[in-house]
Protein backbone atom coordinates (compact mmCIF):
# COMPACT_ATOMS: atom_id res chain seq x y z
CA UNK A 1 0.00 0.00 0.00
CA UNK A 2 2.80 2.38 0.96
CA UNK A 3 4.69 1.68 -2.27
CA UNK A 4 1.58 2.13 -4.39
CA UNK A 5 0.86 5.52 -2.81
CA UNK A 6 4.44 6.57 -3.40
CA UNK A 7 4.12 5.62 -7.08
CA UNK A 8 0.90 7.62 -7.44
CA UNK A 9 2.56 10.64 -5.83
CA UNK A 10 5.59 10.23 -8.10
CA UNK A 11 3.33 10.11 -11.15
CA UNK A 12 1.52 13.25 -10.01
CA UNK A 13 4.81 15.09 -9.49
CA UNK A 14 6.09 13.93 -12.89
CA UNK A 15 2.96 15.06 -14.73
CA UNK A 16 2.93 18.37 -12.86
CA UNK A 17 6.52 19.03 -13.91
CA UNK A 18 5.73 18.30 -17.57
CA UNK A 19 2.67 20.55 -17.47
CA UNK A 20 4.48 23.39 -15.71
CA UNK A 21 7.32 23.14 -18.21
CA UNK A 22 4.84 23.26 -21.12
CA UNK A 23 3.03 26.24 -19.59
CA UNK A 24 6.33 28.05 -19.14
CA UNK A 25 7.20 27.51 -22.81
CA UNK A 26 3.78 28.67 -23.99
CA UNK A 27 4.01 31.86 -21.91
CA UNK A 28 7.55 32.55 -23.15
CA UNK A 29 6.33 32.23 -26.74
CA UNK A 30 3.37 34.43 -25.98
CA UNK A 31 5.63 37.12 -24.55
CA UNK A 32 7.80 37.01 -27.67
CA UNK A 33 4.71 37.41 -29.84
CA UNK A 34 3.48 40.38 -27.80
CA UNK A 35 6.95 41.95 -27.92
CA UNK A 36 6.72 41.79 -31.72
CA UNK A 37 3.50 43.80 -31.50
CA UNK A 38 5.12 46.54 -29.41
CA UNK A 39 8.18 46.58 -31.67
CA UNK A 40 6.00 47.11 -34.74
CA UNK A 41 4.29 50.03 -32.97
CA UNK A 42 7.70 51.51 -32.06
CA UNK A 43 8.80 51.16 -35.66
CA UNK A 44 5.66 53.03 -36.81
CA UNK A 45 6.45 55.86 -34.38
CA UNK A 46 10.03 56.12 -35.70
CA UNK A 47 8.73 56.00 -39.27
CA UNK A 48 6.31 58.86 -38.56
CA UNK A 49 9.25 61.03 -37.38
CA UNK A 50 11.32 60.13 -40.44
CA UNK A 51 8.35 60.95 -42.67
CA UNK A 52 7.77 64.25 -40.88
CA UNK A 53 11.40 65.33 -41.20
CA UNK A 54 11.46 64.34 -44.88
CA UNK A 55 8.25 66.25 -45.62
CA UNK A 56 9.32 69.33 -43.70
CA UNK A 57 12.62 69.39 -45.57
CA UNK A 58 10.71 69.07 -48.82
CA UNK A 59 8.23 71.80 -47.96
CA UNK A 60 10.66 73.94 -45.90
CA UNK A 61 8.06 74.30 -43.18
CA UNK A 62 10.17 74.34 -40.04
CA UNK A 63 8.71 76.33 -37.23
CA UNK A 64 11.79 78.41 -36.51
CA UNK A 65 13.94 78.25 -39.58
CA UNK A 66 13.94 76.99 -43.12
CA UNK A 67 17.60 76.07 -43.34
CA UNK A 68 18.82 72.52 -43.74
CA UNK A 69 21.01 72.60 -40.63
CA UNK A 70 17.94 73.47 -38.57
CA UNK A 71 17.09 69.75 -38.71
CA UNK A 72 19.60 69.54 -35.87
CA UNK A 73 18.30 72.44 -33.84
CA UNK A 74 14.62 71.74 -34.48
CA UNK A 75 14.71 68.08 -33.70
CA UNK A 76 17.51 67.61 -31.23
CA UNK A 77 15.25 69.12 -28.58
CA UNK A 78 12.88 66.28 -29.36
CA UNK A 79 15.41 63.97 -27.78
CA UNK A 80 14.87 62.18 -24.48
CA UNK A 81 11.86 64.17 -23.39
CA UNK A 82 9.33 63.00 -25.95
CA UNK A 83 6.89 60.21 -25.22
CA UNK A 84 3.88 58.79 -26.95
CA UNK A 85 1.19 56.83 -25.13
CA UNK A 86 -0.53 54.27 -27.33
CA UNK A 87 -3.04 51.79 -25.99
CA UNK A 88 -1.86 52.51 -22.44
CA UNK A 89 1.82 51.83 -23.24
CA UNK A 90 4.33 54.69 -22.97
CA UNK A 91 6.95 54.78 -25.72
CA UNK A 92 10.05 56.85 -24.90
CA UNK A 93 11.52 58.35 -28.05
CA UNK A 94 15.17 59.31 -28.31
CA UNK A 95 16.46 61.22 -31.32
CA UNK A 96 19.89 62.41 -32.31
CA UNK A 97 20.81 64.52 -35.32
CA UNK A 98 24.31 64.76 -36.82
CA UNK A 99 26.10 66.58 -39.60
CA UNK A 100 27.21 63.61 -41.72
CA UNK A 101 28.59 62.37 -45.00
CA UNK A 102 26.36 60.71 -47.60
CA UNK A 103 27.35 57.37 -46.06
CA UNK A 104 26.20 58.41 -42.60
CA UNK A 105 29.67 58.98 -41.15
CA UNK A 106 29.39 61.64 -38.47
CA UNK A 107 31.25 64.89 -39.26
CA UNK A 108 32.12 67.83 -37.05
CA UNK A 109 29.14 70.13 -36.43
CA UNK A 110 31.35 72.94 -37.80
CA UNK A 111 32.34 71.10 -40.97
CA UNK A 112 30.84 73.07 -43.86
CA UNK A 113 28.93 72.73 -46.14
CA UNK A 114 25.98 70.97 -44.54
CA UNK A 115 25.17 68.59 -47.37
CA UNK A 116 23.83 65.60 -45.44
CA UNK A 117 22.27 65.07 -42.07
CA UNK A 118 21.92 61.80 -40.24
CA UNK A 119 18.99 61.21 -37.92
CA UNK A 120 19.14 58.39 -35.36
CA UNK A 121 16.04 57.27 -33.52
CA UNK A 122 15.69 54.66 -30.83
CA UNK A 123 12.66 53.91 -28.72
CA UNK A 124 11.91 51.91 -25.63
CA UNK A 125 8.80 50.88 -23.76
CA UNK A 126 7.92 48.79 -20.75
CA UNK A 127 4.51 47.20 -21.24
CA UNK A 128 4.52 45.22 -17.99
CA UNK A 129 6.30 47.90 -15.96
CA UNK A 130 9.51 45.95 -15.46
CA UNK A 131 10.98 44.45 -18.64
CA UNK A 132 12.13 47.03 -21.20
CA UNK A 133 11.60 46.43 -24.91
CA UNK A 134 14.10 48.32 -27.07
CA UNK A 135 13.36 49.29 -30.65
CA UNK A 136 16.89 50.19 -31.68
CA UNK A 137 19.48 51.50 -29.25
CA UNK A 138 21.97 54.37 -29.01
CA UNK A 139 24.63 52.05 -30.47
CA UNK A 140 22.34 50.50 -33.10
CA UNK A 141 19.61 53.03 -33.87
CA UNK A 142 17.08 53.28 -36.68
CA UNK A 143 18.85 55.65 -39.06
CA UNK A 144 18.02 57.76 -42.05
CA UNK A 145 20.26 60.13 -44.00
CA UNK A 146 18.76 63.25 -45.55
CA UNK A 147 20.36 65.15 -48.42
CA UNK A 148 20.29 68.93 -48.62
CA UNK A 149 18.20 69.58 -51.72
CA UNK A 150 18.34 73.30 -51.13
CA UNK A 151 14.58 73.56 -50.74
CA UNK B 1 -13.56 -5.21 2.13
CA UNK B 2 -10.15 -3.59 2.43
CA UNK B 3 -9.39 -4.39 -1.19
CA UNK B 4 -12.66 -2.73 -2.28
CA UNK B 5 -11.87 0.38 -0.25
CA UNK B 6 -8.40 0.48 -1.79
CA UNK B 7 -9.91 0.20 -5.27
CA UNK B 8 -12.43 3.00 -4.60
CA UNK B 9 -9.69 5.20 -3.12
CA UNK B 10 -7.39 4.56 -6.07
CA UNK B 11 -10.24 5.28 -8.53
CA UNK B 12 -10.97 8.62 -6.86
CA UNK B 13 -7.34 9.67 -6.61
CA UNK B 14 -6.61 8.58 -10.18
CA UNK B 15 -9.77 10.27 -11.46
CA UNK B 16 -8.85 13.55 -9.77
CA UNK B 17 -5.37 13.46 -11.27
CA UNK B 18 -6.71 12.64 -14.75
CA UNK B 19 -9.30 15.44 -14.56
CA UNK B 20 -6.61 17.94 -13.56
CA UNK B 21 -4.39 16.68 -16.35
CA UNK B 22 -7.07 16.95 -19.05
CA UNK B 23 -8.11 20.39 -17.83
CA UNK B 24 -4.47 21.55 -17.93
CA UNK B 25 -4.01 20.11 -21.43
CA UNK B 26 -7.16 21.88 -22.64
CA UNK B 27 -5.88 25.16 -21.20
CA UNK B 28 -2.51 24.67 -22.87
CA UNK B 29 -4.23 23.95 -26.17
CA UNK B 30 -6.26 27.17 -25.81
CA UNK B 31 -3.20 29.28 -25.01
CA UNK B 32 -1.23 27.75 -27.87
CA UNK B 33 -4.09 28.40 -30.32
CA UNK B 34 -4.42 32.03 -29.18
CA UNK B 35 -0.64 32.55 -29.46
CA UNK B 36 -0.77 31.25 -33.04
CA UNK B 37 -3.71 33.55 -33.80
CA UNK B 38 -1.82 36.49 -32.25
CA UNK B 39 1.10 35.80 -34.61
CA UNK B 40 -1.33 35.79 -37.55
CA UNK B 41 -2.97 39.02 -36.33
CA UNK B 42 0.43 40.70 -35.89
CA UNK B 43 1.46 39.68 -39.41
CA UNK B 44 -1.87 40.96 -40.75
CA UNK B 45 -1.39 44.26 -38.91
CA UNK B 46 2.01 44.69 -40.53
CA UNK B 47 0.69 43.95 -44.03
CA UNK B 48 -2.50 45.97 -43.65
CA UNK B 49 -0.78 49.08 -42.31
CA UNK B 50 1.72 48.86 -45.19
CA UNK B 51 -1.10 48.51 -47.72
CA UNK B 52 -3.04 51.41 -46.21
CA UNK B 53 0.11 53.56 -46.17
CA UNK B 54 0.62 52.77 -49.87
CA UNK B 55 -2.90 53.90 -50.77
CA UNK B 56 -2.62 56.99 -48.56
CA UNK B 57 0.59 57.95 -50.37
CA UNK B 58 -1.57 58.70 -53.46
CA UNK B 59 -3.02 61.80 -51.77
CA UNK B 60 -2.55 64.67 -54.26
CA UNK B 61 -0.07 62.60 -56.29
CA UNK B 62 0.33 63.54 -59.94
CA UNK B 63 1.30 66.84 -61.53
CA UNK B 64 -2.25 67.57 -62.70
CA UNK B 65 -3.76 67.17 -59.21
CA UNK B 66 -4.18 70.40 -57.29
CA UNK B 67 -3.05 69.77 -53.68
CA UNK B 68 -5.36 72.49 -52.38
CA UNK B 69 -8.43 70.56 -53.57
CA UNK B 70 -7.06 66.98 -53.41
CA UNK B 71 -8.69 66.15 -50.07
CA UNK B 72 -12.43 66.10 -50.65
CA UNK B 73 -13.70 64.77 -47.31
CA UNK B 74 -12.00 64.22 -43.95
CA UNK B 75 -14.03 62.62 -41.20
CA UNK B 76 -13.25 60.59 -38.12
CA UNK B 77 -14.13 57.35 -39.96
CA UNK B 78 -13.83 58.38 -43.62
CA UNK B 79 -11.12 59.96 -45.73
CA UNK B 80 -11.67 60.82 -49.37
CA UNK B 81 -9.05 62.21 -51.75
CA UNK B 82 -7.85 62.33 -55.34
CA UNK B 83 -4.54 61.17 -56.74
CA UNK B 84 -2.80 59.40 -59.58
CA UNK B 85 -0.97 56.11 -59.67
CA UNK B 86 2.31 55.98 -61.55
CA UNK B 87 1.92 55.42 -65.32
CA UNK B 88 -1.85 55.86 -65.04
CA UNK B 89 -3.22 58.81 -67.00
CA UNK B 90 -6.47 59.08 -65.05
CA UNK B 91 -6.92 60.90 -61.76
CA UNK B 92 -8.75 58.59 -59.32
CA UNK B 93 -10.96 59.25 -56.36
CA UNK B 94 -10.08 57.17 -53.29
CA UNK B 95 -12.15 56.61 -50.17
CA UNK B 96 -10.73 54.95 -47.06
CA UNK B 97 -13.58 54.29 -44.68
CA UNK B 98 -15.05 52.23 -41.90
CA UNK B 99 -17.90 50.03 -43.16
CA UNK B 100 -21.11 48.92 -41.45
CA UNK B 101 -20.85 47.04 -38.16
CA UNK B 102 -21.38 43.29 -38.47
CA UNK B 103 -24.56 42.27 -36.66
CA UNK B 104 -23.19 38.94 -35.40
CA UNK B 105 -19.65 39.71 -34.29
CA UNK B 106 -20.11 43.43 -33.58
CA UNK B 107 -16.88 44.12 -35.51
CA UNK B 108 -16.25 46.94 -38.00
CA UNK B 109 -14.54 46.55 -41.40
CA UNK B 110 -12.13 48.98 -43.02
CA UNK B 111 -12.51 49.32 -46.77
CA UNK B 112 -10.80 51.20 -49.60
CA UNK B 113 -12.67 52.27 -52.73
CA UNK B 114 -11.21 53.49 -56.02
CA UNK B 115 -13.72 55.38 -58.16
CA UNK B 116 -16.55 53.65 -56.28
CA UNK B 117 -15.20 50.10 -56.61
CA UNK B 118 -13.92 48.35 -53.50
CA UNK B 119 -10.25 47.48 -53.93
CA UNK B 120 -9.31 46.47 -50.39
CA UNK B 121 -11.10 45.03 -47.36
CA UNK B 122 -12.92 43.96 -45.43
CA UNK B 123 -10.35 44.00 -42.64
CA UNK B 124 -12.00 43.63 -39.25
CA UNK B 125 -11.55 45.52 -36.00
CA UNK B 126 -13.39 45.16 -32.72
CA UNK B 127 -13.21 48.87 -31.96
CA UNK B 128 -14.19 51.69 -34.27
CA UNK B 129 -11.43 53.09 -36.47
CA UNK B 130 -10.23 56.62 -35.73
CA UNK B 131 -8.75 58.96 -38.31
CA UNK B 132 -7.16 62.17 -36.98
CA UNK B 133 -5.76 64.94 -39.17
CA UNK B 134 -2.86 67.32 -38.58
CA UNK B 135 -1.63 70.59 -40.08
CA UNK B 136 1.96 71.43 -41.04
CA UNK B 137 2.89 72.22 -37.42
CA UNK B 138 1.67 68.80 -36.30
CA UNK B 139 -1.36 70.34 -34.58
CA UNK B 140 -4.55 68.26 -34.77
CA UNK B 141 -7.24 69.85 -36.94
CA UNK B 142 -10.47 69.96 -34.89
CA UNK B 143 -13.65 68.20 -35.95
CA UNK B 144 -17.00 69.92 -36.25
CA UNK B 145 -20.49 68.37 -36.04
CA UNK B 146 -20.36 64.57 -36.21
CA UNK B 147 -16.59 64.23 -36.56
CA UNK B 148 -15.92 66.16 -39.76
CA UNK B 149 -13.12 68.53 -40.71
CA UNK B 150 -14.60 71.82 -41.94
CA UNK B 151 -14.24 72.21 -45.72
CA UNK B 152 -12.18 75.40 -45.22
CA UNK B 153 -9.60 73.32 -43.30
CA UNK B 154 -9.24 70.53 -45.89
CA UNK B 155 -6.34 72.25 -47.75
CA UNK B 156 -4.47 72.55 -44.42
CA UNK B 157 -4.27 68.77 -43.88
CA UNK B 158 -0.68 67.53 -44.07
CA UNK B 159 -0.86 64.17 -42.31
CA UNK B 160 -3.22 61.58 -40.90
CA UNK B 161 -3.04 59.14 -38.01
CA UNK B 162 -5.02 55.92 -38.19
CA UNK B 163 -5.88 54.14 -34.95
CA UNK B 164 -7.18 50.61 -35.30
CA UNK B 165 -7.63 47.48 -33.22
CA UNK B 166 -7.43 44.48 -35.52
CA UNK B 167 -9.06 41.34 -34.21
CA UNK B 168 -9.07 37.58 -34.87
CA UNK B 169 -11.40 35.02 -33.40
CA UNK B 170 -9.66 33.18 -30.60
CA UNK B 171 -10.04 29.80 -28.91
CA UNK B 172 -13.63 28.69 -28.39
CA UNK B 173 -14.39 26.77 -25.23
CA UNK B 174 -18.11 26.20 -25.03
CA UNK B 175 -19.75 29.61 -25.23
CA UNK B 176 -16.55 31.39 -24.18
CA UNK B 177 -14.42 32.99 -26.87
CA UNK B 178 -11.28 34.97 -26.13
CA UNK B 179 -10.52 37.07 -29.19
CA UNK B 180 -6.99 38.25 -29.92
CA UNK B 181 -6.23 41.88 -30.79
CA UNK B 182 -3.52 44.05 -32.22
CA UNK B 183 -4.05 47.74 -31.47
CA UNK B 184 -1.85 49.87 -33.66
CA UNK B 185 -1.51 53.53 -34.64
CA UNK B 186 0.30 54.62 -37.76
CA UNK B 187 0.88 58.00 -39.39
CA UNK B 188 1.08 59.04 -43.01
CA UNK B 189 2.53 62.38 -44.04
CA UNK B 190 1.38 63.63 -47.44
CA UNK B 191 4.49 64.76 -49.33
CA UNK B 192 2.50 66.28 -52.16
CA UNK B 193 0.48 68.41 -49.75
CA UNK B 194 3.72 69.81 -48.29
CA UNK B 195 4.79 70.95 -51.74
CA UNK B 196 1.79 73.20 -52.44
Amino acid sequence: MGNQMLLVLLAAVLFSTVILYTYDHIFTQRELVYNGMYMLQGQKIADSLFQRIGCELLGATFDNSTTFESVATSYVTYSSAETKVIDGITYNIMLASYNSSQFGNILSPFSLPYNYRRIDIWIDCSPNGTDVISIGSAANPLTKIYANNGM
Amino acid sequence: MHALLDAVGAFMAGGAILLTLFSALLNIQGHAYNTTMQVTTNQSAERITSALEDYLSYVASGSDVDPSTAVTQAEIRLFSYTGKIQDDLAVHNYVVMQGTQDGTTGWWPIQIFEDGSQIMGDVWADQEFEFLYYDEDGVQIPFIGFGQVHSSNLPNIRSISVNMSLVSRGWEHGADVTNVHNSIVFWKFFKNMYMQ
